[in-house]
């Protein structure tokens, strides 16, 4: 087929693509901020007989995991924003904001950018100009107020702002309480901007950082109540460069809800507000685009429109006739959008149907998740997976008193071996569904001093086929071939 | 490749058809009934849109003659509507103006059926084809069966699919409890004594197709009736997606590897809707003949521009938009900013170069496997048929697995040079059938460790561990919870749908996988079949029997309604007002609302007028407020207006008036805001009084709700409207963020 004119492509929109939808265009931004002093700066060296790792420092481990951070979204995800600010440095790129350096401004990054941070790691003399402390501690409410410009400059381009702010400094007030009230107000001012914190607080051997001291205050105090942070310090050794990649790789991905629905439990008489997330989904690569390359110019993207175009095939019946041969000479004229209808193939006819009557076929009922009944968990059979789950966890935006009733299903249904069958629409604008809601535990896991949350408590949606959707089994002609149960020990 | 089939319906058309025998058709006449069977069955066909299912209608007891027996008058008032061929939109849409009964004129059954297998004979040759032939009739009129011995020869030697589908003469009552269907019914209404024969005569006549080894059934009108609202299942015939083999241990290297031929196929896959499509109706008047469709279908065609900035001669620069060609055009990769052209040649050096397998790595306990990390649709791996070692062999693995409760970890690659797959293999083992089944797992790049706070304990600021607390559910509850799940357990229930004991042998599975159909698909079907014949109507509403499984059923809630209310009780779950925030677009409709419901003046409620000049002295006010830090506002008397609030509260209807009155007042500031350039000084005392009041009122929902919401609209102006954000600044100044409710109750 010509690859120009695509019959039948007009697809339309699937019920998978609510996340298609919320991921593919997010455009996310992240500025990563690293504290330079003295202290991280100080050089981490193995354990002794460890000949293979080298020595570094909590500033390099830092660097070099904002590096892997930048080298992994910059292919899957090149529409984001990225940008690198060092404070306490001696260098300074603005007056105003003193100490503060901006090794990467919050952009989506060039080629050329991420090059430079690389020569900064691989070159240790670059590395030491550019960390080179200032002689005055740096003001965190200054860096704050900075990083603030930072994402300010571009408000409302992006969906997500995170500030990862990388310390090892547990009381940055020393004893000035002003201090703490200002960088308050800064991180209020942040978090108003729609900018997320999570802090890497780094504690080695020798030097404990102790959260109560000032950050547990600042930062949770912008910060509702049922929402996770986790400021739990990281234990730095020079091994350990690998816990701190796995922490920034683990919070890569921002964490929000695809939908908000009620959940019904009593049918008509209790339903409790719920988010649902996505916590599984396959990192595709990232489709190659067209582009355009000129003699001596930097190589630009080809945007791609679709025209809708009628193929007609006028066959000359004289020389068909003359010759016996039919020659089809296909006439392609392009169509106006609005001329375009839009319909459903019948018998070799094209039936019309309104935008609103196929939109309606296809979305039956209202939004939200209604418990049908429960079953013993045995019953429930993983053969039949149809896709990745959707995670739901309870919210009291819309009803008060949905998290305890949240939890008091999740622990009865792991107490009594249950889960809830349900009728599952996400959003308006998507198909129901059959569901099994199977809930998990949290589990904790005790390692490096703290506790890290392996699993976080909820419910899983797990979709179930339609009796549509289930394939007889396939034919075989040795179908009463079975061992014996002795035969298998 | 499909089976081929024809189908051929014989339909009687005497005058009887005209009329209603049938208690269930609720006063639709037979041949009403029996045109909505024909348009179902040959609807679908339509739809399928396969060339080699043909269907053909034979009328008896039409007023003309028209078959190849015309001249034999046993074959009078026979005539072959539609000869057997591929139905289209045009003969479809024919059905019911062809299916009418005749006023006067009777045929004969049997006569019809031997001239549907003459017509059956002469289209299908000796050409393999799955032969089907439909009697649909009330046997109201007289059916003559001499000659019925050789008709059933004929039909063994054809190897003819026989149904007749009739109303059924007798009057009873039976209990049908089937899946779909808990109704007790099937009353088939009156009939005569001429049905009752007929009816036996049609019973031997069956019951002897059926001695012949033929497929045979006489089924009642009112049982084929309800099938037909259970939708249809497209069968697909699936093809295997692998075949190769299945290794443990790499062959190559080890003598003792084990190496298994299997195939794949396809087990839980998702059927998709019918799409629609686009095209259009042809410019101007084209005379439009029965062969040409009058709609042209629509292609894409894809254009390609780039833009280019050039720096024209006085130093300014311009960005041109400029189509470019496809061929001209490579591909590339966006590298953040940057992009990076490769060529094909450099596209193959970096493709990852694969070969098909199926490896398994090992082993792993089933619980160590959430059934939430799966990834896809399942597929059966079973041994390569017609290979009976690899069938033992295969069938060892899988008994071993499920004996030891373990599941297979694999490397899995589907075709050469794909990529790479990590699966689970799940021992399946039914009393028939043996397999893996397999479904993939996600990469260690495909989980997103989002983490989320414990729902047994609430750690405080301080690092403090609370085990009570209103987020945290009482025992009570948990109890109440409990006792709910399990009198709600739809595992086994008894014909009357109440929970049934764990033996009992008539009890069901309620909503088990399997037997609910996808709502969207038998409404798009039934969309497409019902505007086919009525183009000018509008859509009638989706059959609610295709939901009623999706309900808890009916009886079991009644039963547990006691438990239920004890449960909400406890749980003591409120619903906040929501107020309509998407401000662009109910911006208009909340101006409306306001305007409608003009008696609760919100103005009055909150604060009364402020005069432009008051409000911009209390805006210098304000700003010299502000640098001194001092938060103090002693400006307005918040606490009169919060007795205002909580005078409306003690009015009578305040539960049903407050939450309009504050979702009004959240409108008032919205509409105070929708100015170019707001009084700050308004804005944020109104902001403040709704703060306080929804404090007062214990309801702070509300208030964060309504915040929140306004710092979107604020905040997400861009830089463009930083008077705005200025506004959003001021609001965290003045410490006006959501109420913390947790914070609140643990200073206590």
């Amino acid at each position: 087929m010509d690859s120009d004119v695509a019959m039948n492509q007009v697809q339309d929109v699937d019920d998978d693509v609510i996340e298609e939808f919320d991921f593919r265009n997010q455009k996310d931004a992240i500025l990563y901020c690293i504290e330079v002093s003295p202290s991280m700066l100080e050089t981490i060296n193995p354990d002794e007989g460890d000949h293979i790792t080298e020595p570094t420092s909590a500033a390099r481990i830092a660097l070099e995991s904002a590096y892997m951070m930048l080298q992994q979204r910059i292919i899957s995800q090149p529409n984001d924003a990225f940008g690198i600010l060092l404070f306490g440095t001696k260098d300074q790129t603005d007056p105003a904001y003193e100490s503060c350096l901006m090794l990467m401004e919050l952009a989506v990054p060039e080629a050329s950018e991420i090059k430079y941070i690389k020569e900064i790691l691989e070159d240790d003399d670059k590395f030491d100009s550019v960390f080179t402390p200032s002689d005055t501690p740096p003001s965190i409410v200054n860096t704050l107020f900075c990083a603030n410009q930072q994402f300010n400059a571009k408000s409302g381009t992006y969906m997500f702002q995170r500030l990862f702010l990388v310390t090892n400094n547990d009381n940055p007030s020393e004893s000035r309480p002003d201090v703490r009230k200002a960088a308050r107000t800064r991180i209020h001012d942040l978090i108003g901007l729609g900018v997320r914190i999570e802090p890497f607080f780094l504690k080695t051997e020798r030097q404990p950082f102790d959260t109560s001291k000032f950050w547990e205050d600042v930062i949770y105090s912008g910060y509702k109540s049922d929402d996770y942070v986790d400021i739990q310090p990281i234990l730095i050794t020079a091994k350990q460069g690998l816990q701190m990649k796995a922490h920034v790789k683990a919070r890569q991905t921002p964490r929000h809800a695809i939908f908000s629905v009620p959940l019904e439990i009593v049918p008509g008489k209790l339903s409790i507000g719920v988010k649902g997330y996505v916590l599984f989904k396959r990192q595709e690569i990232l489709r190659s685009h067209y582009v355009y390359e000129q003699e001596g110019e930097q190589a630009v993207i080809a945007r791609s429109h679709a025209q809708y175009v009628s193929v007609t095939e006028e066959t000359d019946m004289t020389t068909a006739l003359a010759t016996k041969s039919m020659k089809v000479t296909p006439k392609v004229e392009e169509i106006d959008k609005n001329e375009a209808k839009r319909g459903f193939k019948f018998g070799g006819e094209v039936l019309p149907f309104t935008p609103d009557e196929i939109q309606s076929l296809r979305t039956v009922g209202q939004a939200g998740i209604r418990i049908i009944g429960f079953k013993p968990i045995k019953l429930f059979d993983p053969s039949y997976n149809m896709r990745q789950s959707y995670f739901i966890y309870p919210s009291e935006e819309d009803f008060v008193g949905s998290i305890r009733t949240f939890a008091a299903l999740h622990s009865s249904l792991l107490d009594e071996n249950k889960f809830a069958v349900a009728w599952v629409k996400p959003t308006v604008r998507t198909s129901p569904f059959l569901a099994a809601l199977v809930a998990c535990p949290e589990i904790l896991e005790h390692e490096n001093g703290r506790d890290e949350q392996k699993q976080s408590p909820g419910i899983f949606v797990i979709r179930q086929p339609f009796a549509d959707d289930i394939r007889d089994f396939p034919s075989r002609p040795y179908n009463d071939i079975k061992v014996s149960s002795e035969r298998t020990d | 490749m499909a089976e081929k089939e024809a189908t051929v319906i014989v339909v009687d058309l005497s005058p009887f058809m005209a009329e209603s025998h049938m208690a269930a058709a609720k006063g639709q006449s037979d041949i009403e009934m029996c045109i909505k069977y024909i348009c179902d069955k040959i609807g679908s066909k339509v739809l399928s849109e396969r060339k080699t299912d043909v269907v053909g209608i034979v009328g008896v007891g039409t007023d003309d003659t028209l078959n190849r027996m015309s001249e034999d008058d046993a074959y009078k008032h026979i005539s072959i509507l539609f000869q057997i061929r591929q139905f289209l939109y045009r003969d479809y849409q024919l059905l019911p103006k062809k299916l009418v009964p005749s006023l006067k004129s009777h045929g004969d059954l049997i006569s019809g059926l031997v001239v549907a297998m003459d017509a059956m004979a002469q289209y299908c040759r000796h050409l393999k084809y799955t032969k089907n032939i439909v009697i649909l009739s009330n046997c109201a009129g007289p059916v003559d069966f001499s000659g019925i011995d050789g008709i059933i020869d004929k039909l063994a030697e054809m190897k003819v699919n026989l149904s007749i589908l009739y109303v059924r003469p007798e009057r009873r009552l039976t209990a049908v409890f089937n899946h779909h269907h808990s109704t007790v019914g099937a009353d088939e209404g009156t009939s005569t004594a001429m049905q009752r024969a007929n009816h036996d005569l049609l019973t031997d006549f069956i019951d002897s197709v059926v001695g012949r080894e033929l497929n045979a059934v006489l089924a009642p009108f009112a049982e084929v009736l309800r099938d037909l609202e259970i939708p249809h299942v497209r069968k697909v015939r699936s093809t295997n997606s692998y075949n190769g083999t299945l290794t443990i241990g790499d062959p190559n290297q080890f003598n003792d590897a084990l190496v298994i031929p299997v195939e794949r196929f396809a087990y839980v896959k998702k059927a998709t809707p019918i799409s629609s499509v686009a095209y259009t109706k042809p410019k101007g008047t084209v005379p439009t003949s029965p062969t040409r469709p009058t709609a042209t279908r629509l292609g894409r065609k894809v254009k390609y521009e780039i833009t280019v900035s050039k720096e024209s001669e006085d130093g300014k620069k311009e960005k041109n938009v400029q189509e470019v060609e496809k061929g001209d055009l490579k591909k590339g990769y966006r590298y953040g900013a940057s992009v990076v052209p490769l060529s094909a040649e450099e596209e193959d050096n970096l493709r990852f170069l694969t070969i098909a397998s199926l490896d398994i790595i090992g082993f792993v306990p089933f619980e160590t496997i959430g059934p939430w990390q799966l990834l896809t649709e399942t597929n059966f791996v079973i041994a390569k048929r017609n290979e009976q070692e690899a069938t033992l062999c295969l069938s060892s693995l899988i008994h071993a697995m499920f004996e030891n409760q373990l599941y297979g970890v694999a490397r899995f690659v589907s075709k050469s040079d794909r990529l790479p797959v990590m699966i689970l293999l799940m021992p399946f083992i039914t009393e028939a059938f043996e397999a893996l089944v397999e479904t993939q797992l996600p990469f260690a790049e495909d989980v997103r460790s989002y983490k989320f706070p414990s729902l047994e304990i609430i750690r405080t600021i301080k690092g403090k561990i609370l085990k009570e607390h209103h987020y945290l559910p009482t025992q009570e509850m948990k109890n109440n919870m409990k006792d709910y799940i399990n009198a709600m357990d739809i595992s086994n229930l008894t014909p009357e749908g109440l929970v049934g004991r764990l033996d009992d042998p008539d009890g069901r599975e309620f909503a088990a996988v399997g037997e609910i159909f996808n709502p969207v698909l038998a409404n798009t079907r039934h969309a497409i079949m019902y505007r086919a014949l009525h183009p000018d109507d509008e859509l009638p509403p989706p059959s609610d029997s295709l939901l009623r499984d999706t309900y808890p059923p009916e009886a079991l809630v009644k039963q547990a309604s006691t438990i239920a209310d004890r449960l909400i009780e406890s749980v003591s779950v409120k619903k906040i007002a929501k107020y309509k925030t998407n401000k662009r677009r109910y911006a208009a409709e909340a101006e409306e609302e306001l305007k409608q419901e003009s008696i609760l003046n919100v103005d009055e409620i909150i604060g009364g007028k402020t005069s432009k000049d008051d409000s911009e002295e209390r805006k210098t006010k304000r700003q010299r407020v502000d640098t001194t830090g001092d938060e103090e506002n002693g400006d307005f008397d918040i606490e009169a207006e919060i007795e205002k609030w909580q005078r409306i509260e003690a009015g009578p209807e305040s539960d049903a008036a407050l939450p309009r009155i504050y979702e009004q007042a959240c409108a008032s500031i919205d509409m105070l805001l929708s100015d170019e350039n707001p009084d700050l000084a308004t804005v944020i005392k109104k902001v403040t009084i709704l703060r306080s009041a929804a404090i007062k009122l214990e309801e702070p929902g509300w208030y964060n709700n309504y915040v929140m919401k306004l710092q979107d609209s604020l905040i997400m102006g861009g830089p463009a409207n930083s008077a705005r954000s200025k506004i959003w600044e001021e609001i965290l100044l003045k410490d006006l963020g959501g109420i913390a409710v947790n914070d609140a109750d643990l200073e206590d």
